[in-house]
């Protein structure tokens, strides 16, 4: 099997499930081996992909392989696969993080609930999910990214006996099927102008000038709608935080690593559309920029640990978007590529502290977890210095050539407040990470509870570990050549010609000198996880801490939107159909026939002169009608 | 005896099994329940099977219309001439898709059926009366005998619902039956005109749909006849503002009952439109389409709406139904090959899905005696496989890829955008609304802690589970391999007069 | 010359009316149903004897009657129905009178009436033997003489009667002043050759005519003796009303309007196509209404005039072809509405003769208590309202489509829309039948063999004609063909 048959990845765990909801519940360990082996496998089976890509060499990429699907006259469809470097750096954070979330499940759910149901609905999300970034076409493309959508659903509320769970699920479904409108229309509107759907033949018609301006910014937005949607981006980052509700290995797979880049795949995908279309790259960055923002403030004010990573999680794609509104894929890639690992890590170490504390995941309730759990602790501080961008751990290097890329190609102001947001990162993190480590026991009563978990977790933990440290280093050519690459990773992930990366000393003590100033002002606030400090500022300005507590608001402004605005219509036309069209419309006219009866009724008498009288008024009345009308 | 005259008599064996099925059922002692349970069975496994056979015999690419057979029934007197009305069958690749889909839906019907107690006898009936109206319609290639079984297919639900239905039944029943036949005479005035206008002396559909290509029928007359069968059929197909049977006659309707008529009957409304308007009157439905349209997408978003917050299980199947419909509609109205296409495959899926969704209803409501969402809750807990189902329905209903409401629905989108983009938009977001009421009653019923009241309910019985997964089957049949389906439609669809591709 | 050979089955007909009555006279405390198997049997005979005529060469009586297919199409029929109808009378009469003799007597003359007035082609001919039909009727309609609403309908029935055939007397006068003929052909000539400054009188004369035989069959508003006259009546009678006093009206029409009239064509169409939608839509909206059986088959049987008369209105507007072919059908809708009305009363009487009960509501739960009469009268409601498998369907949906013409499509329109508000009340007896339990006491019952077995016959008949009209439909085709032998359509004046 080579990358041409990279559809195998998906049909595995596809197969997988199928098995697995078929006969898991009554299999030993209720089959959750068979996940793992399935998990194991595509991480295999995923190498023997990248070797047979690389052997192929440069010259043979993109790789595709399609099918004649369905023709109905001149519309046809072929459905098949698109093999490039883009592809490659997807394929290797799914299975790479499937896999370990795979392992680290056994673990994590070990006793709850439909255990063999959580395996198979995990296989169902990573085929689904492989399929996404394997599809050549937009269709298939937007069939798996309904089905990601569904497997997350169904994971979300996996807990369904707990109302929260449901609601979180049920928003997170209805708000990305938001986007998903914006996304089907923009597909079709792009195969109106071009007539296809496969992505290289669309880019190419596009490249090609075959769409007006006007036009294909106006589609691109609406596709950029499905992409925003599915990567949590304000506005439609309300569900992201809710959807923390499912089991955490779950968050860490599907709303961390790879589900929710899906969005950011997208535009990678379509980026050259996106240059053609004037402006929708500007868009794309102000989106990212304001998401990065905006989620990094809300993260301040998270208490809960799963929440705080959410919200940053939802800053990181914002950072991620604004690297693509650049037009370097590169470096959207990259930051994508590293962000998967220590976010998965940082997510499974919170799955780690919940189960050894016991399911506590309030910060206000944890604290000093350091030596009662110090794998976990030591991995997670590991994450958190890469997520805020320590030298020179993985985070690092890609947020140095996010800056990089906004400083060479967009103005001042997007530096600055990208840089912004930068302090802010490592503010948060480490201020989670002070919280729930260090300073004093916040409960003593959990935290006498509190062990470290077994290696099932902390394996997987160490692993994602050391990828958060190194995984960075790709961007070097030497790194690339050593495995094989065409040098590093912006040599291997571009779009129009390869750019040799090379370390530019001034901006690594930039960045690093982000790191120190948001590190320690966190650390200068929560230090031994006091609070006063932090109350202190609430204290100083009310309002706005307010603000930021109730997340600027938007989840009551949308509840607001539905009560009122939606189900009120809904009751309206329901009232509508009732009163009006049946009440009124239908029975209306059968009572006004049934009246008009009653009425002729009454010329029914009895009397025999009013019977002679009616013979006679007919007569008259048809020789007048004669008169009137005859011929 | 040529093989395509010996396929002919398959369709009549398909057309004539129920009526003499019904028949020798009125000389059963109504007591021998188990008999004519076992015997209606049969004749339903009987159906199913030349359904699909009818289905996969007819050959995609053929010639239009196939296995046709023609009895001579009164010709050469008073005003009728050769082959004046002939008992004249034959399917195209529409027709050979909704044989199929009434295969299907009867025999889960049936099915679910078993366990009726109160004039069993009667019911069943009345049920293959119905069911051989419905195969009639779709195998006629005669005026006259469309409307027979039209009308046919039509009648018996008032006495089904009226007998054995539940909420306001007689309302419902009387409801349901004025307004369809109330719409079949706006069909009966059409047909008056059109076979007057052609002054043949037939009521031969290929014959008549021959003289309207040489030009008998004005373009005008077409338009002033076409409303007549749009509307006529319309109310059938849920048309709105002509719809409001729907939700009261399903609300009313026993669980079969809902099955086949959300399920097969209501296609025949939209089946109609084809017939008898876009094939007969070409010029007349290219211009009254925009009309179509715009109702077709009221009905889409309004449905939805209303299905937002209704409290009962059937009324937000009756609304989601008229919603469901009116994307048939539009997919009509764009009169390209793939909106219609579209149209055709939305009948098929949104038959085999309604069906599936009332009998879940059904099921469920046979222990609990209420339908109102808010009495329930959690019951996955105790119907596991209940829920499944009906997740998978209310899914396919969503349009959710994998299941044939997306395949029928996309390709409504795409037909859509190609003539009426705006419009096109509007029916993504009506199907994007069927997410949310969807969703909502799956939170409401299914999920959340269980009720105690509920604690023993029963998960659905081995039969209804037998005609649950047939109809899963068909609805994954189509969401994930579509070919076998379009192949049969798409020539059949670029051969109707005034279809552009 | 004289050729009385014409008859001989109408000599049977009176024969054996004689002889019945003779036979109560000699016998008085003659069983009285016996009397109506006699009848029956005379019935039989006249039947018999009228099939050697079917495609005899048409025979002329003096240019008063003319012997021909469609004369003996009616034969056929009045023999048909005077057959039912005495056997329908059987037990309900016995039950009711000690003499029956006139009653059994005045049905057989009565049906000679309907045959005289299909086979007259000359206006006193036609007048004097619808007079002899009415007369029989007025006296079999008050028959129940201790019954006050028997005498009641009876009395109003023969004053409006008499009143009505003044008005046609008055216009066969005016005709006849106008063309100096009242032969049906020398009519015709006579309105072709007649000038245009004559008009006024041809208008009334023809409209004066058409309230004469409308009020014979009842056409709105020269229906409304009909209900009392209905409610009034023994219902074998009333099955005899609504069948045979509308087929004869019906056969004097077609004969009249096509031998002679419809060359003043432009004359009187439009007021028959506002005569027909006037009766439909009266008669179906008012029997809405009805809570009486006997009433509610009034009014619908009005109704049903009402589509009859659109064929009227087609003869006018369309041409000769249109004209036969609409005759036709409207020739096999008659059998169509006769069989379906007679068994409908066979299972109504069966039904009356158990609970005395003639309101809508006493058929509360019949499909209990006895199924096979609530399918009988379920299959002639639905016959009724076109619905498919009974004759209705195929016969209403063959006649409205014969006698659509370009000018009367709205008139076709407003038929189809009409039995479509017919179905509402058909339905509303169906309810009674099947969504409801049987009142407290009744128990299951079987109707008489006699009645059932009529009824089962009739309605093998209903399912036959609606399954297979063809052999109703060509000799209804035949029939007309002869009578357009003679038709005046090549004189159709264009003034």
């Amino acid at each position: 099997m080579g990358a041409e048959e990279a559809w195998i990845l998906a049909a595995v765990p596809a197969i997988t499930f199928l098995v697995l909801a078929a006969t898991g519940r009554y299999l030993p360990r209720q089959g959750d081996f068979i996940g793992i082996l399935a998990a194991g496998a595509i991480f295999v089976l995923f190498f023997v992909v990248l070797a047979d890509f690389l052997d192929l060499g440069e010259a043979a990429w993109p790789i595709v392989n399609n099918i004649a699907w369905t023709e109905i006259g001149e519309f046809e469809l072929r459905m098949g696969i698109l093999v490039d470097p883009i592809t490659i750096v997807m394929l290797a954070v799914i299975t790479t993080v499937a896999f370990m979330v795979n392992v680290f499940s056994v673990g994590y759910m070990k006793g709850e609930p439909r255990y063999w149901w959580y395996f198979a609905m995990l296989q169902l999300f990573v085929a689904s999910m492989l399929l996404l970034v394997v599809a050549d076409n937009l269709l298939l493309l937007y069939i798996s990214w309904e089905l990601v959508g569904l497997s997350s659903f169904v994971l979300i509320g996996h807990y369904w006996e707990r109302r929260s769970a449901v609601e979180a699920a049920k928003k997170a479904f209805i708000t990305t099927r938001v986007g998903d409108v914006g996304l089907l229309i923009g597909i079709i509107l792009l195969w109106e102008a071009t007539g296809t759907f496969n992505i290289l033949e669309i880019i190419e018609a596009v490249e090609a000038g075959a769409v007006g301006e006007v036009r294909l910014f106006v589609t691109m937005m609406f596709i950029f709608l499905g992409a925003m949607g599915k990567s949590a981006q304000v506005p439609f980052h309300v569900w992201l935080p809710d959807a923390m509700e499912g089991p955490t290995p779950v968050s860490a797979l599907i709303h961390a690593a790879t589900m929710v880049v899906a969005g950011v795949y997208l535009v990678a995908r379509l980026l050259p559309v996106f240059e053609v279309a004037e402006g929708a790259l500007l868009v794309v960055t102000f989106v990212g920029l304001i998401t990065a923002l905006f989620s990094g403030v809300v993260a301040f004010a998270q208490t809960d640990i799963k929440k705080v990573l959410a919200y940053s999680t939802i800053s990181q794609l914002g950072f991620m978007f604004v690297a693509l509104g650049t037009g370097l894929v590169g470096v959207g890639m990259f930051h994508l590529f590293t962000h998967a690992f220590f976010k998965a890590l940082l997510f499974l170490g919170a799955g780690s502290v919940i189960i050894g504390s016991h399911h506590h995941q309030e910060m206000g309730q944890l604290g000093g977890l350091w030596r009662k759990m110090p794998i976990t602790a030591m991995t997670f501080l590991i994450g958190s210095l890469a997520l805020a961008g320590l030298f020179p751990l993985a985070g690092f290097w890609s947020k140095d050539e996010i800056l990089h890329a906004v400083d060479s190609h967009r103005g001042a102001w997007a530096y600055v407040l990208i840089s912004v947001a930068a302090i802010m990162t490592a503010f948060y993190t480490t201020r989670l990470f002070i919280r729930t480590f260090l300073g004093q026991p916040q409960d003593a009563e959990i935290h006498s509870h509190t062990r470290e978990t077994g290696p099932i977790m902390t394996l997987p933990l160490v692993f994602l570990a050391i990828l958060s440290i190194i995984a960075g280093l790709v961007v070097f050519n030497g790194v690339g050549d050593a495995i094989g690459f065409p040098g590093g990773f912006p040599e291997f992930v571009f779009l129009h010609e390869p750019e040799r990366f090379h370390v530019d000393w001034g901006l690594v003590g930039f960045s690093s000198a982000l790191f120190v100033i948001g590190t320690f002002g966190a650390a200068w606030i929560y230090w031994r996880g006091r609070l006063d400090r932090a109350t202190a500022a609430a204290r100083w300005q009310p309002q706005l801490s307010e603000m930021v507590q109730r997340k600027f608001y938007f989840d009551d402004l949308y509840q607001f939107a539905i009560d009122r605005g939606v189900l009120g219509l809904s009751y309206l036309v329901s009232w509508f159909d009732r009163f009006a069209v049946n009440d009124t419309g239908v029975d209306g006219s059968a009572n006004m026939t049934r009246y008009a009866g009653f009425v002729l009724k009454h010329v029914q008498t009895g009397r025999v002169p009013n019977y002679a009288m009616a013979i006679a008024v007919g007569v008259v009345a048809l020789t007048l009608i004669t008169l009137a009308v005859r011929n | 005896m040529g093989f395509d005259e010996a396929q002919g008599y398959v369709l009549l064996t398909t057309l004539a099994l129920p009526l003499v099925v019904a028949a020798t059922l009125l000389f059963v002692p109504g007591s021998q329940k188990m008999a004519v349970r076992y015997l209606s069975a049969i004749n339903a496994s009987l159906l199913l099977g030349l359904s699909i056979y009818v289905f996969l015999a007819y050959q995609a690419g053929g010639d239009p219309i196939q296995m046709e057979l023609r009895w001579a029934w009164i010709e050469n007197v008073g005003f009728l001439q050769e082959n004046g009305i002939s008992l004249h069958l034959g399917v195209d690749g529409i027709s050979a898709l909704m044989t199929l889909l009434t295969g299907i839906v009867a025999f889960a019907g049936t099915l679910v059926a078993w366990k009726l107690e109160y004039r069993t006898k009667d019911f069943f009936i009345l049920m293959w009366i119905l069911i051989a109206g419905v195969y009639g319609t779709f195998f006629a290639l005669d005026l006259f005998f469309f409307f027979f079984f039209y009308e046919l297919a039509v009648v018996p639900l008032y006495l089904l619902i009226g007998i054995w239905g539940s909420t306001r039944k007689e309302y419902g029943a009387m409801k349901l039956t004025l307004m369809l036949v109330g719409g079949s005479v706006g069909i009966w005035i059409g047909i008056f005109a059109v076979v007057h206008e052609a002054g043949l002396g037939t009521f031969d559909l290929p014959t008549l749909w021959a003289a309207g290509e040489s030009g008998v029928f004005s373009p005008n007359f077409q338009k002033a006849i076409f409303p007549f069968f749009a509307i006529g059929c319309g109310v059938l197909a849920g048309l709105w503002p002509l719809h409001t049977w729907s939700p009261d006659g399903h609300m009313s309707a026993p669980t079969s009952v809902s099955m086949v008529h959300a399920g097969v009957l209501m296609k025949l409304g939209a089946f109609g439109i084809i017939r008898l308007g876009i094939q007969i009157l070409p010029d007349g439905a290219e211009f009254w389409m925009p009309a179509l349209l715009v109702l077709g997408t009221v009905g889409a978003l309004y449905g939805a709406i209303a299905a937002l917050t209704q409290r009962d299980f059937k009324l937000i199947s009756g609304y989601s139904s008229v919603s469901h419909m009116g994307f048939v509609l539009i997919g009509l109205a764009t009169l390209n090959e793939i909106g219609m296409t579209g149209a055709v495959l939305q009948m098929f899926s949104h038959g085999v899905m309604t069906a599936l969704v009332f009998l879940l209803i059904g099921a469920l409501y046979d222990q609990a005696h209420t339908r109102d969402l808010s009495d329930f809750g959690g019951i996955a807990k105790v119907m596991p496989l209940w829920v499944v189902a009906y997740v998978v329905a209310g899914l396919a209903n969503v349009g959710l890829p994998g299941l044939s409401g997306f395949t029928a629905e996309f390709h409504i989108f795409v037909g859509a955008f190609r003539t009426y983009p705006i419009f096109g938009g509007l029916a993504i977001l009506a199907a994007a609304i069927a997410a949310a009421y969807m969703l909502r009653m799956f939170g409401v019923v299914f999920f959340g802690p269980l009720k105690p009241r509920w604690r023993d309910l029963k998960d659905i019985s081995p039969i209804e589970a037998i005609a649950a997964s047939l109809l899963i089957v068909s609805m994954l049949a189509m969401g994930l391999w579509w070919a076998p389906f379009t192949d049969r439609l798409a020539p059949t669809i670029l051969n109707l007069p005034g279809v552009t591709s | 010359m004289r050729d009385y050979t014409l008859f001989i089955p109408e000599y049977i007909a009176v024969g054996s009316a004689i002889a019945i009555l003779a036979a109560e006279l000699i016998w008085p405390r003659i069983r009285k149903d016996l009397l109506a198997y006699a009848t029956a049997v005379g019935a039989v005979a006249w039947l018999i004897a009228a099939l050697p005529y079917i495609g005899h060469t048409p025979g002329d009586f003096q240019g008063l009657l003319r012997t021909d297919d469609f004369t003996t199409y009616f034969r056929i029929l009045a023999a048909a129905i005077v057959f039912v109808v005495a056997l329908l009378s059987a037990q309900y009469m016995r039950e009711r009178t000690s003499t029956a003799g006139e009653y059994y007597g005045l049905l057989l003359i009565g049906g000679i009436g309907m045959v005289l007035m299909s086979a007259s082609s000359e206006l006193l001919t036609a007048y004097i033997s619808l007079e002899l039909l009415s007369f029989s009727l007025y006296i079999l309609v008050g028959f129940l003489k201790k019954d006050i609403l028997s005498n009641e309908a009876s009395l109003k029935y023969i004053l409006l009667g008499a009143f009505s055939s003044a008005m046609l007397l008055y216009g066969i006068s005016i005709l006849y002043g106008l063309t100096g003929s009242t032969t049906y052909e020398g009519i015709a000539e006579g309105l072709a050759e007649r000038g245009n400054d004559t008009d006024a009188a041809a208008i009334v004369g023809i409209m004066l005519i058409i309230a004469g035989v409308g009020f014979k069959v009842s056409a709105a508003p020269f229906h409304m003796w009909a209900p009392d006259a209905y409610e009034g009546a023994p219902l074998p009678i009333t099955a005899f009303l609504s069948t045979a006093s509308k087929a004869a009206g019906f056969a004097l029409i077609l004969r009249l309007f096509t031998g002679a009239l419809i060359v003043d064509a432009v004359e009187w169409r439009a007021a028959m196509a506002a005569l027909a939608a006037i009766t439909m839509t009266a008669g179906n909206l008012i029997a809405i209404q009805q809570t009486n059986l006997k009433r509610l088959v009034a009014y619908s049987s009005i109704g049903q005039v009402g589509y009859m008369l659109v064929v009227i209105a087609a003869i006018g507007y369309g041409d000769a072809a249109t004209a036969e072919d609409a005759s036709a059908a409207l020739l096999l809708h008659l059998v169509g509405y006769t069989v379906a009305t007679l068994a409908l009363f066979s299972a109504l009487i069966a039904h009356y003769n158990r609970t005395g009960d003639d309101s809508i509501a006493g058929l509360r739960g019949l499909a209990e208590t006895q199924p096979f009469l609530a399918l009988v009268i379920t299959a002639s409601l639905f016959s009724f309202a076109g619905l498919p498998f009974f004759a209705g369907f195929a016969t209403k949906f063959l006649m409205f489509q014969a006698s659509t013409t370009d000018e009367l499509l709205w008139l076709v329109g407003l038929a189809a829309a009409n039995s479509f508000v017919s179905l509402y009340y058909y339905l509303m007896v169906m309810r009674q039948m099947y969504l409801f339990e049987p009142l407290a006491g009744l128990t299951r019952f079987r109707p008489s063999p006699l009645l059932g077995g009529l009824a089962g016959i009739l309605l093998l008949g209903l399912v036959f004609i609606g399954v297979y009209p063809q052999p109703a439909f060509e000799a209804a085709d035949g029939a007309v063909s002869a009578l357009f032998e003679v038709s005046a359509t090549g004189l159709v004046r264009t003034p």
